[in-house]
């Protein structure tokens, strides 16, 4: 069974083909129409919906390794409906445009807007009206999620902190509009917390920030859009998950949602076939855009294990390109496949600054809010952002594969342990051919492994699109550069191409042609024009080969101005 | 702040209602609140009864092609499929061409683009009739496609004959210029990219009639070819438009197919059938703006002053005629932006192509008209090394001259709005500031130049066909002095119902709430023309108006009677009608009063537009009633070590006239731009050598998003009445605007030209991509573009077979190693060829087809 809420109702779901979309199941199941199919690709944001972790459901292995409030309230975060399965809103409350209004009567000029709405109302943000509600669930989205944060940072709400062009921009990144502009809507984001305040100012009582939402001026009986009251039996019983059965079914089609690793080996041991989903941000497609309608799906979203990281003391023994800093720390980030972009980007903050930059550019928000790192890795495509720099950074892959011909039946959970093999392999040996890797029936990714990078490496990114945002790559091109500790000598570089091959690879040739040289730009120039013997682009609708084997060269030697200036500046 | 709407007090209180004085010039947006809460119903919204069916198409999968067999059985044995159908099984009508024939509904014998229909899938959802469309085993003889203009040129292939326009001796006016400049410009499609699909649910009646709810602008043309293909009278079958999610054109011819498709199954099977375009199909299968390729030869004095040119305009039709007639003659029309050619010569072809049937789009032809002058004027400034400001200003039209197809230059104010958009943006400091930037990036060995340009736009606001310009509009008021407005023109965005509504609502001087806008329906206002050629509140507004005066003559008639007062001492003043001094009564109890003494209270309103007339044989006459007018000045900076580039600020003086309702006029200036802006840099339709739309879902075809945007964007509008009698002295602003984003692709190249101290033509291409950007780039600074190594050409084809094999599941296109470009081509040839012999054009000149009156342009 899933269960979840549907604006402020509980939906308990056992029998339903597990191919079913959100938007699917909003507008044929339900005959909720306020959320708009634009493409059916998670390109357009027209079909954008709200969505907020249910608090208690599934509690996040990742809060609890990084010691957060665990009793904070979970934050709100925008979805592509299009592309995202029913089964994904399992523990969680659904929100769409017309639940952020409050409107009794039935007649739009009487309903109550949410802040978001009014303000596009009055900045005439909407023309033909179509793309309106995803872009409400963004700017709505933003200005929650906007509220809770200063509520939970001031002790008084008065200032709720005003929100930036440039934070209004990000949070609408992932919502094409065609009629206006997009002037009148970003003013509608910078507008709205004025709105909001305004309305905090007229209540008599300060409100509880999640519940407001639903209740903020609407004098209405409607329930909490955080539905406090939901009962304990979100989580399904232990004793149900012993048996593995599959969450929801029809017509024989299955979807699985192991609890635990545990139950994932089992239940992949046992359909080795089975189409693994994790965000499904580009298996959402196959779906949509293909007709597919996959028999047998394992999901991997309540699988706690695969969405927490931690740092791994590593033997130095990797350091295997002869570079001797002896003060090498050798820890690793271990990513678990499972974390979404939006997941990882904390952590990238922290310990890949110049990967989490390069974030903005990479997909939508909606998009950064489903599509995991994992899947990024194994779907192999060649225009995936993230291999590359991982590339770059030296990062090794965790696989599993599991295999049914245990001695055990299968569902004994004590022996899982024999029923798959582990590899922590390099990367760079994953990816074997234009969507091949490593990956067989049966196995699935486990964590990503990343070196921790020294005071003497320096990771330039460079990403080029037709569109800034929300683009795929033409090319996108990450240099790891080792510098000698007086940050003369390159001692090392590690260069991951995307966009530019069948599949992401390093240019191998280029490095060592870097390898030993003066950390000049000439020796970049001069490098750059050895990238061809590396890879031989292709040409394709977002860019000619001619194209992208120049600006590779031109976004090495980039790189190198890059490495020149931040010697000049800083002196680390 | 409140939404409480007064229509909606209590009955008492709404009697008397008190003067409020909402008329409102920036009113909101009629569905704005219904927007916001995803409330505002589009065509698939509607709640459709069970047993509904749903309809998709087989589609072809070949440009030329002879199909010699199509086995649909697997289709028909598939889940949920009720029926198939093909060419033969239809009923009455096989040919949807708006204007001319050559658009079957579906393929015969010969599919002439990849997407064509073969045969239509009926089934119980819209999932099962897709899945089960791809299931067809088709056979075909493959048949040489042509598939660029160049091509189509060489073999003289043309959807329609080519047509000629003329003032003066050109080719003297060349010959004799003491400076002459060659050149030509490639300019790609644009996909229309409303959010919103094609759409079509149709019900059968139990009259036999139908009933048909779509997402078009041409509502009399849905009914009108759906009549034909089910072999129905034009009266039983009644068309409902409430709104689209975006048109831009694109919802004028090509939104009848699937209401025919829809209709034709509903009568066969008796049940509501519903159809929508997913994304990818819609762009695949629906036309869009032409590419053009275009060439011109201009003679100019010393001083870049034009003598002569010669022009040669060729548009990539596709397969049919659709509207492309209308369309090469609007971009010939607008070839000289605002620009004065003392002697020109325009050619204009049709190119036939096999590929979708090219169609409307904001500008119908017009932008790539001027383009190609604001293109040649940045050729003369950069070939003259002056400014191309001042060679623009140079050359500007001044009242009294006339075009090149006759029609005399009035209330031209262009040089005003030029020269105070460069005043208030502060133009000549920036420049000159630009320059210095430029040479100290120059000299510091920086890869950033800025570029800054200044264009204006002039565009001419008619129907070119003259029988479209008319329209008509149908007014009640009931007895508690509520209005219910009709109107022909359809609301896809751009805020034409409140537009409208604030028409009527002015004429009775009554609160904006007490007017309702509905739906368009063709069984309230006949034979309307579609809402396109930016002339949906200029035509339906004045019929609105005309409906209201209708309404109120009769009530001034009755009142002066009753009361005993002349009807000039009757006033309609907030809400209320004052009686001369001696009563006052509020809107409604007049209304009250006049239906109690039997006044008709219901009128339709009927306006053509006035003095217009164009002789298409002759190419000469006045085919524009009057011309929009703007200016914009874009700044840019561009990256030369990659290409890429931002859009820093952009100003904007737009001239509306005398605005009816600014805040809606803004946003169709800011929303045409940045789709105008879309179109010149990031949007690039490109097709691959089998005919096949290789950039097909918005993973691969990027319209702009918010961060395009330039951070500082100032649009005002131009403060001055319409000079001829529109609805309000105001001007039409649907098109003008998206050709204001000629700034930024010129302020690109003029950041290019730095790089060749601003005395060669960069020659940038369009859409101007990062890669287009660097590519002109590098032509400027005098490095290859070709790749010097040796390709292994073993590893390439590897590589995109590689890639092609698995495309198919995830869009990741292998494209051919040319991205085909038009060549130039040679005019006289093709001249000394073609004639202007077209019958039809010479019996009716002033009518492009004999279809009927509601048929578009």
């Amino acid at each position: 069974m899933i269960s979840f809420y549907l604006n402020g109702k509980r939906h308990e779901l056992t029998q339903l083909n597990p191919n079913t979309t959100v938007l699917e199941y909003l507008r044929l199941h339900e005959g909720q129409m306020d959320t708009k199919e634009g493409c059916g690709s998670g390109d357009c944001g027209a079909c954008t919906v709200m969505v907020q972790r249910l608090p208690n459901a599934n509690q996040s292995a990742l809060n609890d390794e990084n010691g957060d409030e665990k009793n904070a309230t979970p934050p709100f975060y925008t979805i592509n409906s299009c592309i995202t399965l029913v089964s994904l809103m399992d523990g969680h409350h659904l929100m769409t445009a017309s639940y952020l209004a409050d409107n009794p009567e039935h007649h739009p000029e009487r309903a109550l807007l949410h802040p978001a709405q009014q303000a596009m109302v009055e900045c005439h943000g909407s023309q033909c009206g179509f793309c309106t509600p995803g872009f409400v669930m963004s700017l709505a989205c933003v200005y929650e999620n906007n509220r809770m944060q200063t509520s939970q940072e001031t002790a008084s709400q008065n200032d709720a902190k005003q929100l930036s062009y440039d934070e209004v921009v990000a949070s609408i990144s992932g919502n094409l509009c065609r009629c206006t502009g997009y002037r009148p809507i970003i003013e509608a984001g910078l507008l709205m917390s004025d709105i909001g305040q305004q309305r905090e100012a007229e209540q008599s009582a300060v409100k509880d920030l999640t519940i407001s939402l639903a209740t903020d001026a609407m004098a209405s009986t409607k329930e909490s859009i955080v539905s406090e009251h939901v009962p304990a039996e979100t989580k399904l019983n232990n004793a149900e998950s012993k048996a593995i059965a599959p969450a929801i079914s029809d017509a024989g089609r299955q979807l699985y949602m192991p609890k635990s690793l545990d139950e994932l080996n089992q239940v992949l041991a046992a359909n080795p076939q089975a189409t693994i989903w994790a965000g499904g941000t580009d298996l959402g497609l196959s779906v949509t855009q293909h007709l597919v309608d996959h028999e047998v799906i394992i999901q991997l979203s309540a699988v706690e294990a695969l969405k927490s990281w931690s740092l791994l003391d590593t033997k130095s023994d990797s350091s295997d390109e002869g570079s001797d800093n002896e003060q090498a720390p050798s820890q690793s980030l271990v990513l678990g496949a499972g974390m979404s972009y939006q997941q990882m980007l904390p952590v990238l903050e922290q310990y890949f600054p110049s990967f989490a930059q390069v974030f903005e550019r990479i997909a939508s928000p909606q998009i950064r809010n489903m599509g995991t790192i994992g899947g990024n890795i194994a779907n192999a495509s060649p225009i995936g952002d993230l291999p590359p720099i991982l590339l770059a950074l030296d990062a090794s892959i965790h696989l599993r594969h599991c295999a049914s011909n245990s001695k055990e039946s299968g569902n004994d959970l004590d022996n899982s342990d024999s029923v798959y093999t582990d590899e922590i392999i390099p990367l760079s040996e994953f990816f074997l051919d234009y969507k091949k890797t490593k990956l067989q029936a049966g196995s699935y990714v486990v964590a990503i492994h990343i070196p921790l990078m020294h005071d003497n490496q320096h990771l330039f990114i460079h990403k080029i699109s037709k569109r800034y945002e929300d683009d795929i790559s033409a090319c996108l091109l990450a240099a790891r550069i080792d510098v000698s500790v007086d940050g003369m000598t390159i001692e090392d570089a590690r260069l991951g191409l995307g966009g530019m091959a069948a599949i992401p690879l390093l240019a191998t040739t280029c490095q060592q042609a870097l390898i030993g040289q003066a950390a000049e730009v000439a020796s970049f120039e001069q490098a750059s024009q050895v990238l061809s013997a590396d890879v031989t682009p292709m040409t394709d609708v977002r860019a000619s080969r001619e194209y992208r084997s120049h600006v590779v060269q031109r976004l090495l030697v980039k790189c190198g101005k890059q490495l020149v200036a931040g010697r000049q500046t800083e002196t680390a | 702040m409140s939404h409480h709407s007064s229509l909606f007090d209590s009955y008492s209180i709404r009697r008397v209602r008190p003067p409020k004085n909402k008329i409102g010039t920036s009113a909101k947006h009629d569905s704005a609140i219904s927007h916001v809460m995803g409330t505002a119903t589009y065509v698939d919204d509607i709640a459709k009864p069970q047993g509904t069916l749903h309809l998709a198409v087989g589609k072809s999968s070949h440009a030329h092609a002879r199909v010699l067999s199509m086995d649909l059985s697997a289709v028909r044995d598939a889940d949920g499929v009720v029926d198939v159908l093909s060419f033969k099984d239809l009923p009455a009508q096989t040919d949807i061409g708006a204007v001319f024939d050559g658009e079957p509904l579906m393929v015969d014998d010969i599919t002439e683009y990849v997407g064509q229909t073969l045969f239509v899938v009926v089934a119980t959802s819209h999932r099962a009739a897709k899945k089960a469309a791809t299931k067809a085993v088709v056979e075909y003889e493959t048949l040489p496609a042509v598939l660029s203009i160049d091509k189509a040129l060489e073999q003289e292939l043309f959807v329609r004959p080519s047509h000629f326009m003329k003032r003066g001796d050109a080719a003297t006016a060349l010959e004799n210029a003491p400076i002459r400049i060659e050149g030509h410009i490639h300019m790609r499609g644009q996909e229309h990219f409303y959010l919103e699909g094609q759409v079509s649910y149709v019900v059968p009646c139990d009259d036999g009639g139908l009933e048909v709810y779509t997402s078009s602008q041409h509502p009399s043309e849905v009914q009108q070819l759906v009549a034909e293909v089910t072999d129905l009278p034009f009266h039983a079958v009644n068309t409902v438009v409430r709104r689209m999610g975006g048109g831009f054109g694109g919802k004028e011819t090509q939104a009848a197919a699937w209401a025919c498709l829809c209709g034709i199954i509903a009568k066969r099977h008796n049940v509501p059938v519903s159809m929508r375009l997913d994304r990818q199909d819609d762009m695949v299968v629906t036309g869009k703006r032409h590419e053009f390729a275009n060439r011109y030869e201009v003679g100019l004095d010393e001083s870049g002053r034009i003598l002569g040119v010669d022009m040669q305009l060729a548009g990539l039709c596709g397969y049919a005629p659709d509207l492309s007639d209308a369309i090469v003659d609007r971009a010939m029309f607008h070839c000289d932006n605002a620009y004065y050619y003392p002697a020109a010569h325009v050619a204009g072809h049709r190119c036939k192509t096999h590929t979708v049937s090219n169609t409307a789009y904001r500008g119908f032809g017009g932008p790539q008209g001027l383009m190609t002058a604001e293109y040649m004027m940045d050729h003369i400034a950069y070939t003259l090394g002056q400014d191309p400001l001042q060679v623009r200003l140079a050359n500007l039209y001044q009242d009294g001259q006339s075009t090149h197809y006759g029609q005399t230059i009035e209330h031209f104010d262009l040089a005003a709005i030029m020269t105070k958009l460069a005043d208030d943006c502060d133009y000549d400091d920036r420049r000159q500031q630009i320059l210095e930037a430029n040479q100290k990036a120059a000299a510091e060995g920086s890869d950033k130049r800025l570029g800054l340009a200044l264009t204006p736009v002039k565009f001419g606001i008619s129907f070119t066909v003259q029988t479209l310009n008319q329209a008509g509009a149908l007014v009640h008021i009931y007895t508690d002095g509520s209005i219910h407005l009709n109107h022909g023109g359809t609301e896809m965005g751009q805020g034409l119902y409140i537009k409208i509504a604030q028409i009527v609502a002015n004429e009775f001087d009554v609160d904006l709430d007490t007017v309702k806008v509905s739906a368009t329906r063709t069984d309230k206002v006949p034979n309307t023309s579609p809402t396109a050629a930016s002339s949906g509140t200029d035509i339906n507004g004045k019929a609105a108006q005309n409906a209201c005066l209708n309404i109120k003559a009769r009530i001034l008639e009755f009142a002066a009677e009753h009361f005993d007062v002349a009807q000039e001492d009757i006033r309609f003043e907030k809400n209320h009608v004052y009686i001369g001094d001696k009563e006052t009564l509020t809107f409604a109890e007049m209304i009250q009063l006049s239906y109690q003494n039997r006044i008709s209270l219901s009128s339709t309103g009927y306006y053509k537009t006035p003095k217009i007339f164009y002789d298409r044989s002759k190419a000469w006459g006045r085919p524009f009633f009057y011309f929009a007018l703007g200016a914009a000045c874009a700044e840019v900076e561009i990256d030369t070590l990659t290409g890429e580039y931002k859009v820093l600020r952009c100003d904007v003086l737009h001239d509306a006239g005398q605005s009816i309702n600014p805040a809606i006029d803004i946003g169709q200036i800011e929303g045409g731009f940045v789709q105008g802006m879309g179109w010149l840099t990031a949007e690039e339709l490109i097709w691959n050598d089998k005919g096949k739309l290789a950039s097909d879902s918005p993973a691969n075809y990027k319209i702009p998003t918010a961060h395009d945007l330039p951070k500082q964007w100032n649009v005002k509008l131009y403060d001055r009445k319409n000079e001829e009698q529109t609805i309000y002295n105001s001007k039409a602003v649907g098109e003008p605007p998206f050709m204001l984003a000629a700034s930024v692709w010129c302020a690109l190249n003029n950041a290019v030209a730095s790089l060749g101290d601003y005395k060669n033509n960069p020659e940038l291409t369009m859409p101007a991509t990062p890669e287009a950007v660097l590519k002109a780039v590098m032509r400027m600074q005098g490095t290859s573009w070709d790749l010097k190594t040796k390709v292994d050409t073993d590893t390439v084809d590897s590589l995109v077979k590689g890639a092609e094999e698995n495309s198919d599941l995830f869009n990741e296109k292998a494209m051919p190693q040319d991205v085909r470009h038009a060549k130039d081509i040679d005019p006289k040839e093709v001249e000394g060829k073609q004639t202007d012999n077209q019958p039809n054009a010479i019996e009716h000149p002033n009518v492009a087809g004999a279809r009927g009156p509601a048929h578009s342009e």
